[in-house]
This record gives C-alpha cells, structure tokens and sequence, in this order.
C-alpha cells in the first residue's frame, strides 16, 4: 500500500466530504512545497497520512450511508468505535502495517469498521421495524377491542329496547331518567373466569368473583346433599350407638338428683340442630340456587 | 314493567377506609362487567362523620368515581333518637324520601363496609328486582377476603353454611330459627322507608328488629337472593367475641325492649338464644364428667350428641368446601381443627360474657387489616377447583 497511489482515494474522499459539507470541517489538500499547479499527482505522502485520507473517505462514505437511509447525522458518531479483535487473527492487520501482513496483500483494515457501521444503522433499522410492527398489532387489538365493544353495546341496546326487564316505549321515568343514576355499563361479560385467582395478582381481589365460580361452588353442595345427608346421619347413629353402648355396659348407679340432671342440658339445642338440618337440606333441595351465567 | 333503580348502600361508621374502599370499588367494577342488568344503579356512601375523618382523600375519591358520599350530620337526630348503626340507616331512608327515590321501582342493597360484590351477585340482584314478587331477599355470604386460616376465620366458615337454614327459616312463616342478615339483603325502598330503623335509644340488633317489624306488617316477603357477598372474618378472637357479643346484645334487646315482637316471633327467639347460651354449661357438664358419674341418664342423651357432633363437624367441613374456591391459604388439616376448636370456644364464650358486659357502640370490629398496610389491597383469593 504505501507504493500505492492515493489519487483516487483523495478524490473519492474530497467528493463525498463535498457532498457532506465535511470538507471544510478539517479535510484539505495538502499543501506542501511541492505541490504545483498543474500536477498531474498530488505530491507523495507518508503511510500515516495516507491512512489518514482513507479514514476520512470511509467516514465520508458511512455519512452518505446514513443519509441515504434517513438516519439523522451525529457528529459525535463521526467515527465509529473500532472493533478490537485478538492478536493473530484473520482481520489482526487492522493494527499492523498493511504492507508486512501479507504478502498476497492485505484486506482492508477499515473492513471491520465498515462493518460495525453498517450493522449499526441494521440494528437500529431492525428496531425501528420491530417498534412499527408491535404499534400495528397494538393498534389491530385496539380496533378488535372496539370492534367487539361496538358488538356488545348493541346487544345491550337491543336488550334495553327489547323489554326484557322494561318498557320497549320508555315512560315517563323512563324519559327523565333520575340525574344522578347512570345507566350499567358493560364493558365484558366476566372477570377472571377462566382462571383462578391469586393473592399476588394485581387485579383487585374481587375480580374473580364470576357467576361461574358462584355456580361450581352452589352446584356442588346441592350435589353432595344426598351424600351430606346420608353420611350425617349415618355417622350420628354411629357415634350415639357407641356412647349409648359405652353407658349401659359401664352399670353406672343412679347419682343424686341434681348431678343425673345435668346431662340435660345437653338436649336443650338438639330440637335447633334437627331444625337446622331439616332446613338446610329443604333449601337444598329444593331451591334451585345457580345463575344464568353471563350471557 | 318500567326500569327499576337498585341503590348499593354501603352504611358503615366509615373507620376502615380501605375495606370501605374496595368494598364501593367492586360495585363500580362489577357494574362495568356485567351486561344485561336489568336495572340502573346508584351507589351509596353513609359515614359518620369521624369515619370521614380518617381519610378524607379516599372518600373523595370514591366521589369522583362515582359513589354518593353521604356524611351524617352531627347533630341530626332521629325522631325516637335511635343511635348506632340505625341512625345511619335512618338518616339514609329520610334521604331517599327526600330524593323521591322512595318507590317500588327503586330497591336498596345494604352492605357493610367490608362486603365485596361479584358478578353473581349483581346477577343474583337482577333476577331479585325483576322477578318483583318478594319484597326482602337474603342469601349466603362467603368470608374470603383476608382469610388466614385463624381461630375466627376458620369458625367463620360454619356461618356461610349455616346461611342455608338462615335462607330456609327466613323464607318460612314465621322465621322459626330467626335466620336474617345485616347485610347482603335486598329491600324494596318503599317498604324499607315505611318500617324504618327508628328506634328508643340504641339497638344493637338493628337488622332483627327490621326483619321483624317488615314480617309484622307484610307477612312473609322473604325471598332467596341468589349470588354470594364476600366478607371478612373478625381479625382475631377478641374481636370476634365483641362481634358475638352485640349480637347477643341484639337479641336480648329485642326480647327485653322491643314491645313490637309478636309472642310467639318472641317465643322462638327466645328459645334459640337459649340454645346458644346452652353451649357453654354443656362444655362443663362435658368436662365435670370424668369426675362425677352421671349415671343412666346419659343412655338417653347418648342417643342425640352423636347427632350434635356430627352436624357441628359437617358444619366446618361444608364450609370449607364452599370457600375452597376463593381462598388462597390452606392450612393443614390438624391446624383446622384446632383452630375450630379455639373459634368454637369464644363462640362458646360469647353469650355469657355478654350476659356480664353492656352493650357498647365500639363493638362493631375494625375491617382493616390490623398491620394496615393502608395501600395493600385485600388478599383474597382464589384457588383451583
């Protein structure tokens, strides 16, 4: 490279600094003593300022990249970090002179930097994409949502008007509705219905409070009554059959009066147990407890 | 038919704001998710006004989205000068009179301050209101909010399933086992505002006297509310035994004041206040027994206590099946038990210690966890089926 001549690269770099406005902010010809008007070649340089050149040109070239993609130009990302790659490896002659590193030639040490930049200006392109994208479909779910908002508003409306509960025709009440009572607004027809709840949710704790839930939890204590039924009483008469063999085998004399009396007052709450019983499984039994569920 | 208006009317002295808050915020949450009501609703604040006090942001909060703040007046009086609870109640039916929301299209949902709402009970609410031919209706209230799994929690659970017979009594002539709510019921406004919740002086049990004077001047209106309320147990035991106590201060009250209770309503009452004062002697005549021989008496009463265990074990079973759904801690069973044990006792307890204490207006028991983590909200949950 240092016998290479660096014309078309100093012409290349004057062109798109030019193009860029960044010829004036540091990039001139050199104006060594040896130059004269009408040289068909600029005079020679040394490799450091030969390399120097060629930075210039490669930022000059990543400036109209950033243009051409719309990017706005920092000037602070003027020069881009280099990558620094191990000793010894295939690109380890961005470091070393070009002309000992190889003696079919070396790459171009500024192939890595090009690189770096360009999958910089990727990267940022992929996430501008990304960002597009996740707007759109927060966008599509919005429509949906409204879509199916729009749906449920006119089933209730239809509801309203229909008469299931009031008058298709308002009246008077109707007409001048009292100020301050808004009318129920359904925005969904359940909360966490599909789910079980958990106390580290964030939803508020009564959301999980559904028709549905309500209807598994009453549908299965009428299920069970026959069985509450059967095992209450069986297990009583066990039990008292037991306590009652226990009592007569023991032949227990007859206390005073006062002390046989006692026990008595155990019977006084079993007329209210047996009336408790009884009501619990009459209502059980025959109200029919579930909801419609949310429709 | 035209459409009705349903006003939720959480009535409450208002010192436990933040049960008070998600109490008013499950209405306005479930209103919003339920399609197909078939009614208007208004939501009702009523506080006193050193309820107010504790957190005024927080109630004008709830203004702004949506509730009526109503703050009781200091110096309003009732005409018979009832205090407590049944002030509150009072002042609020003058209000609706007041309003002109005094009519039969109009039905009023009470709630205490910590009674949350779901979906099946706005549902349950709808069918109530549309279905008119019932002028009071009740159901079954779950205690699943803040449940631990302490002593009262666990005994809590032997109230949701007993709520079955209090539905079935309440819908009977007569009301023979006195089954009703103070809160999660249902009245037609006009017919709440005709009976009132004036009284002499104070009542603890204001709700009993309201089921009885309505059944004294309409005969048996009652009806089955469908859907759950979701509540919260007493915090810990001594709170729980307050609880207990000013609902035996109702009860006796109403026997020994009240001269508006029919003979034998009174009868009835009587008896089934017995049975629970009854509890406390069978434990000692329990206990006394393996040192004094009671001889054959207790071949006859053996034939009965396997009855009484058993319906009490099934009790606390039953209801544990019916929470197991919204509770998110479950405790091992040995835990139960002994916590059954201990929440029976005070249960136990209750009668006769409020045989031995005045009533006093402070029993009504703090909603808001103890440790109040003022901004943490309830912990309720929910477990797989």
């Amino acid at each position: 490279m240092t016998e290479a001549d660096p014309a078309p690269a100093y012409q290349r770099a004057k062109a798109l600094l030019d193009a860029t406005g960044l010829f004036e902010a540091g990039l001139r010809p050199p104006a060594t003593g040896e130059a004269r008007e009408g040289d068909r070649l600029p005079p020679r340089r040394s490799s450091a300022e030969e390399r120097e050149l060629e930075h210039r040109a490669v930022l000059a070239e990543l400036v109209e990249i950033h243009r051409l993609l719309g990017v706005p130009w920092e000037p602070e990302g003027k020069v881009p970090p280099r990558p620094t790659l191990a000793p010894g490896s295939a690109s380890g002659g961005a470091t070393a002179d070009p002309g000992e590193s190889s003696s079919r030639g070396a790459e171009s040490p500024y192939l890595d930097d090009r690189l770096a930049a360009a999958s910089e200006v990727a990267d940022a392109l992929s996430t501008e994409f990304e960002a597009i994208q996740q707007q759109t479909n927060r966008l599509g779910g919005s429509v949906a949502t409204l879509r199916e908002e729009l749906g449920r508003a006119s089933e209730e409306l239809a509801f309203l008007r229909s008469g299931s509960g009031f008058d298709s025709q308002p009246s008077q009440r109707d007409r001048a509705p009292r100020a301050d009572a808004p009318t129920v607004r359904p925005t969904k027809t359940s909360g966490r219905s599909g789910g079980p709840a958990s106390a580290t949710d964030s939803g508020p704790a009564y959301d999980s409070f559904t028709v549905s839930r309500y209807n598994e939890t009453v549908g299965e204590v009428r299920r069970r009554r026959r069985w509450l039924f059967g095992s209450t009483l069986a297990l009583a008469t066990g039990i008292s059959a037991v306590l009652v063999a226990v009592a007569y085998l023991a032949h227990e004399p007859m206390p005073p009066w006062w002390l046989a009396g006692l026990p008595l007052v155990w019977m006084i709450p079993v007329p209210f147990f047996l009336a408790s019983f009884v009501g619990t499984h009459r209502m059980l039994s025959t109200h029919s407890l579930e909801l419609p569920e949310a429709r | 038919m035209s459409q009705p208006t349903v006003i939720f009317q959480v009535t409450a002295i208002g010192d436990s704001p933040h049960a008070l808050a998600a109490s008013v915020r499950s209405v306005l949450y479930w209103v919003r998710r339920t399609p197909k009501l078939r009614y208007r609703y208004l939501l009702w604040l009523v506080v006193e006004p050193q309820g107010y006090a504790t957190d005024p942001d927080l109630y004008e909060s709830l203004r702004r989205e949506g509730a009526v703040v109503m703050v009781i007046p200091t110096d309003y009086r009732t005409r018979r000068g009832t205090s407590g609870k049944g002030r509150a109640l009072q002042y609020a039916t003058e209000e609706r009179v007041r309003r002109g929301l005094s009519d039969p299209l109009v039905w009023v949902y009470h709630q205490d301050e910590e009674t949350c709402v779901g979906q099946d009970t706005l549902e349950g609410i709808s069918e109530f209101v549309a279905q008119g031919d019932r002028l009071v209706g009740t159901g079954v209230i779950l205690y699943p909010l803040d449940w631990v799994g302490s002593p009262s929690h666990v005994q809590e659970l032997t109230r949701s399933f007993d709520d079955f017979r209090v539905l079935d009594s309440m819908t009977a002539a007569g009301n023979p086992t006195s089954g009703f709510h103070g809160s999660h019921f249902l009245a037609r406004a006009d017919v709440e505002d005709a009976i009132g919740w004036d009284a002499d002086g104070y009542v603890p049990g204001e709700d009993l006297l309201f089921e009885i004077r309505v059944r004294r001047e309409f005969g048996s209106v009652f009806g089955l509310l469908r859907g759950f309320a979701y509540e919260k147990g007493a915090f810990s035991m001594h709170d729980q035994l307050h609880q207990r106590r000013r609902w035996v201060h109702g009860v006796l009250y109403t026997l020994r004041h009240s001269n508006e209770v029919p003979a034998r309503r009174r009868a009835m009452l009587a008896y089934s206040a017995l049975s629970w004062f009854s509890a406390f002697p069978s434990v000692v005549v329990l206990v006394a027994s393996a040192a004094f021989r009671y001889g054959p008496l207790l071949v006859a009463t053996g034939v009965f206590t396997g009855f009484i265990w058993t319906s009490m074990v099934f009790a606390y079973v039953e209801g544990y099946r019916l929470h197991r759904r919204y509770i998110a801690r479950r405790p091992s069973l040995l835990r139960i038990a002994l916590h059954g044990v201990l929440g029976a006792l005070v249960d136990v307890a209750a009668p006769w210690y409020a045989l031995a204490t005045h009533p006093s207006k402070g029993d009504f028991i703090p909603k808001d966890r103890p440790t109040s983590h003022a901004h943490r909200r309830p912990t309720v949950p929910t477990v797989p089926a």
